[in-house]
C-alpha cells in the first residue's frame, strides 16, 4: 500500500463516527404515499367532497388517462429520485424513469389528444385564472411530499443530484396534481392540461432548481 | 457482482454494518480488503497510471462519506461498485473539463489534438519535434509539461517554478506559435 493511502485508511478508521443508515426505499415511498392521502383528505375538505369528479371519470376517457398518467409520473419520479440517491439502485432508477416517461406521455399526449378531440374541448371556458388556481393548489398539496423526497435526496449520495432533485420535485408535483385532478369539477381540456398537468409539473421542476445549491453545499460540507 | 466472491461479500457486509455502528477496527479491515479490488477497478478505467492511486483514495473517501446510504439487507458489492464508478466518472469528467479549460479553442482543435495523437503510440513526429524545438524555452516547457507529460496547469506550474496564470499564458503562446510553424511547413 502506498504511504498516502495507508495514512488515509488509518485516518478514516480512527475518525470513524457511527451513522444512521437511510431508511429503506419502500418505507420512504409508503410515507410519501401517506402524505398523498393526507393531501387528498385536505383537498376534499377544502373543495367539498363531491361525486362529480367520479362521474366525470366514468364518462371521459381523457380524464382517466390524465389521472393515471399523473399517478405514474408521481410514483415513477419519486422511485427514480429516492433510488438515485442511493448507490447501486440502478434497476430501480431505470424502472422509475420508465414509469415517469410513460406517465408523462399518457397524461400529456394521450390524455391531451383525447381531451382536445372529445367533448371536453368545447366545455367550460378555459379561464387562465382557474387553471392557475388548480396548478397552485397542486403545487401546495405536493409540498409535504416534495420536502420528504428532496430531503432524502439531499441526505443521500446521488450520482446526478440535479436529475434526482428534478425527479423528486416533479413526482411530488404530480402527486399534488393527481389529488387536484380528483377533486376538480371543471370539464375542460385546456384547463386539465394547463392547471392539472403542465402547470404543476413545470412549476415543481422550477422549484427544484434552488435545491441544487443546497445539494452542492451539503456535499462540500461532508467533503470538508 | 463478479469482483467480490461470496466469502468476501459476506465479510465486507459484516464489516460495513459494524462500521456504520462506529467500529473503527472493522472499518480499517474493510478498507484494506477493498484496496486491491479498487486498484484493479480504477486501473482499468483511468487512462493515466499516475492518477490511479489518487482516484483510489477518492473512492475510499466516497465510501466513507456515503457509508450511511448502505442498507444491511442489500448486497454490498453493487453498492461499492456504484460508489467506485461514480468516483471514477467524477475524475474523468473533471479531467475532461481541465483539458478543455486549459486549452484555447483553436489549440484544442488543432495542435493539442495532433500532440495527443502523436505522443501516445509512437512518440512525436519529426515535424512536431522540430517545431517544438524552435519554440522559446518557456513556451516549450509549458507545452511539454501540459500536453506531453499530461500534468494539470497547477502541477505544471509548480514544476516550472512559475504561477499557474503565467504558465497558461506561455502554453497559449506556445500553441499559437506551434500552429504557425506547422502551417508554415505545410505551405512549403
Amino acid at each position: 500500500m502506498s504511504e498516502p493511502t495507508e495514512r488515509l485508511v488509518q485516518s478514516l478508521a480512527s475518525d470513524l463516527a457511527a451513522v444512521r443508515p437511510l431508511p429503506p426505499l419502500r418505507r420512504m415511498l409508503a410515507g410519501i404515499g401517506g402524505l398523498g392521502l393526507v393531501a387528498l383528505g385536505f383537498a376534499f375538505g377544502l373543495r367539498g367532497a363531491s361525486l362529480q369528479p367520479f362521474q366525470v371519470a366514468s364518462s371521459h376517457p381523457a380524464y382517466l388517462c390524465i389521472w393515471i398518467g399523473l399517478l405514474a409520473v408521481a410514483v415513477g419520479g419519486l422511485v427514480a429520485a429516492l433510488a438515485g440517491a442511493v448507490p447501486g439502485r440502478r434497476v430501480a432508477v431505470r424502472t422509475g424513469v420508465a414509469l415517469m416517461t410513460a406517465g408523462a406521455l399518457l397524461a400529456i399526449a394521450v390524455g391531451g389528444l383525447l381531451a382536445f378531440t372529445g367533448a371536453e374541448a368545447g366545455g367550460a371556458a378555459a379561464a387562465p385564472r382557474a387553471a392557475g388556481i388548480c396548478a397552485s393548489l397542486a403545487l401546495a398539496l405536493g409540498i409535504p411530499a416534495a420536502v420528504v423526497g428532496l430531503g432524502f435526496v439531499l441526505r443521500g449520495w446521488p450520482a446526478r443530484p440535479l436529475a434526482c432533485l428534478l425527479a423528486a420535485a416533479m413526482g411530488a408535483g404530480a402527486l399534488g396534481a393527481c389529488v387536484t385532478h380528483m377533486t376538480c369539477v371543471q370539464v375542460d381540456a385546456l384547463h386539465w392540461m394547463l392547471g392539472h398537468v403542465l402547470g404543476p409539473l413545470f412549476g415543481a421542476a422550477l422549484l427544484a432548481l434552488p435545491f441544487q445549491v443546497l445539494a452542492r453545499s451539503g456535499r462540500r460540507a461532508r467533503a470538508a | 457482482m463478479g469482483w467480490l466472491s461470496d466469502e468476501c461479500e459476506a465479510r465486507c457486509r459484516g464489516w460495513m454494518i459494524a462500521a456504520q455502528g462506529g467500529d473503527g477496527e472493522a472499518y480499517e479491515r474493510l478498507l484494506r480488503e477493498l484496496l486491491p479490488l479498487l486498484r484493479r477497478f480504477v486501473g482499468g478505467r483511468v487512462p493515466e497510471a499516475s492518477a490511479v492511486e489518487d482516484v483510489v483514495q477518492n473512492v475510499l473517501l466516497s465510501v466513507h462519506r456515503a457509508r450511511h446510504t448502505y442498507r444491511s439487507e442489500r448486497p454490498f458489492g453493487p453498492w461499492l461498485r456504484a460508489v467506485a464508478r461514480n468516483a471514477v466518472m467524477d475524475y474523468l469528467r473533471s479531467r475532461q473539463r481541465r483539458v478543455l479549460r486549459e486549452l484555447p479553442l483553436e489549440a484544442a482543435a488543432g495542435v493539442a489534438g495532433e500532440l495527443a495523437l502523436e505522443t501516445r503510440p509512437r512518440g512525436l513526429s519529426p515535424e512536431l519535434r522540430s517545431a517544438l524545438e524552435r519554440l522559446p524555452s518557456g513556451q516549450r516547457e509549458a507545452v511539454e509539461l501540459i500536453q506531453i507529460q499530461g500534468l494539470s496547469v497547477a502541477e505544471a506550474a509548480r514544476r516550472a517554478g512559475v504561477k499557474p496564470g503565467a504558465l497558461k499564458v506561455r502554453a497559449h503562446r506556445g500553441y499559437r506559435a506551434l500552429r504557425g510553424l506547422l502551417a508554415e511547413r505545410e505551405e512549403l
